[in-house]
């Protein structure tokens, strides 16, 4: 199968190329969008179906939604590339090089923390390794990276962007019943998503993503129930990190340190901050899509 | 065997990204080649991983941290864009009308 494996590098190598290369911003933001379905293809070659998942979700589909609304809102103008001096391809080649030399010198030094993670796997709580490593081995880093996203959407409101409910691009008969009726089903595979997260692919992550999709479609279909101004709304953006950082409190006042679990306890905490995460993930990823729509601002203006 | 496509191709994604970091004509295909090398970082970490069987998850997890750091930083940087925009055509506006009253 190695062909399959060099198409999809030389498709990937391809489009790289073409983003970086196209004259028209839109070519660029379409290519962009594409590169990222082919990566989520490379990370489902390369056994990494959790990663491909998330990719697919957000890398592809949410990150294209915020390219697209952007790109509505610039001024058409033609891109002229900056010419490059052949200092900079010096130091391009030179970073090459090393790049060259970093890869060859792992190569020939194989380290895996695996075997950790398989030793101290059953008392983690979980059974599948990549959700042990997410929210139990490394939880810091994982409560870390959804504090980096709340700070990303606060940094955006700050901007004077926000979700506003008083403007909606999309409505009629058609997608509101259709929301109603797909409203339900997406619940129920986020919920599933989840779950399965802690024996299977799958997680907050995930689910946090499905979320988003079934919340900004409640939004476009001017349904009521979820209005951004509503403390509960605003709750949800915080709960995600605050719910984290709590149970990592629990643990420093049992004593093991900050950010630890009692084996006995750890399936129920994982799953708790999970929850949280997935629904704090999803409102956070909905509001900055939401909130980069065209038209929203110039209405209020 | 198959990693090793993916680790070189991993290298080219990189230094196709860092090309496009410093050519790009606009904001947003900065932003896009900042993205480009961020997924070739992400092969690279993926391909050691399958030096393992199973697959080694300690990358797999970083990896799934790093995509929504990186959608952050995306989301981020298009909305500074968007407020560059917005700042632009204002600018535009006001010195458009003095020289209406010139």
């Amino acid at each position: 199968m190695i062909w399959l494996d060099l198409m999809l590098v030389g498709l990937i190598l391809g489009l790289a190329w073409r983003c970086v290369h196209a004259i028209e911003l839109m070519e660029a933001v379409v290519v962009f969008v594409a590169l990222g379905m082919l990566v989520a293809l490379a990370w489902a070659r390369l056994q990494a179906p959790d990663a491909a998942l998330a990719e697919a979700a957000i890398g592809a589909g949410l990150a294209g939604a915020l390219l697209l609304a952007t790109l509505r809102q610039l001024p058409a103008q033609a891109v002229r590339p900056q010419p490059l001096h052949w200092l900079w391809w010096g130091l391009w080649g030179l970073f090459g090089v090393t790049l060259l030399w970093a890869i060859g010198s792992i190569l020939s030094t194989p380290v895996s923390l695996m075997p950790w993670v398989n030793t101290h796997l059953p008392e983690a709580g979980v059974s599948h390794p990549v959700t042990a490593v997410l929210l139990n081995f490394r939880a810091l880093d994982t409560a870390l990276e959804l504090a980096v996203l709340l700070w990303a959407w606060m940094a955006q409101r700050a901007l004077g962007e926000s979700p506003d409910t008083s403007f909606h691009p999309v409505q009629g008969r058609v997608l509101a019943t259709a929301v109603k009726a797909l409203l339900p089903l997406m619940g129920l595979v986020a919920v599933y998503v989840l779950w399965r997260g802690s024996s299977a692919p799958g997680g907050a992550f995930q689910s946090g993503a499905v979320l988003a999709a079934a919340w900004l479609m409640l939004w476009l279909a001017d349904l009521p129930g979820l209005d951004p101004r509503r403390w509960s709304v605003r709750l949800g953006w915080l709960g995600g990190v605050m719910v984290f950082f709590l149970v990592g409190l629990l643990g420093l006042v049992q004593g093991i340190g900050f950010m630890g679990y009692r084996p006995d306890q750890a399936t129920g905490l994982i799953l708790l901050i999970e929850s949280a995460a997935a629904l704090s993930i999803g409102l956070l990823l909905a509001s900055m899509v939401l909130a980069s729509l065209p038209g929203i601002k110039g209405r209020r203006a | 065997m198959n990693e090793v496509v993916y680790l070189y191709g991993a290298l080219g994604v990189v230094l196709i990204g860092f090309y496009g970091l410093a050519r790009a004509g606009h904001v947003l295909q900065q932003l896009l080649a900042v993205n480009v090398m961020g997924a070739g970082v992400f092969m690279l970490l993926l391909a050691l991983a399958t030096r393992h069987t199973p697959a080694d998850a300690v990358p797999q997890a970083l990896v799934l941290t790093g995509i929504v750091v990186a959608i952050s930083t995306l989301a981020l940087g298009l909305a500074l864009i968007r407020r560059l925009a917005v700042e632009a055509r204002q600018a535009e506006k006001r010195s458009d009308q003095e020289a209406l009253h010139d």
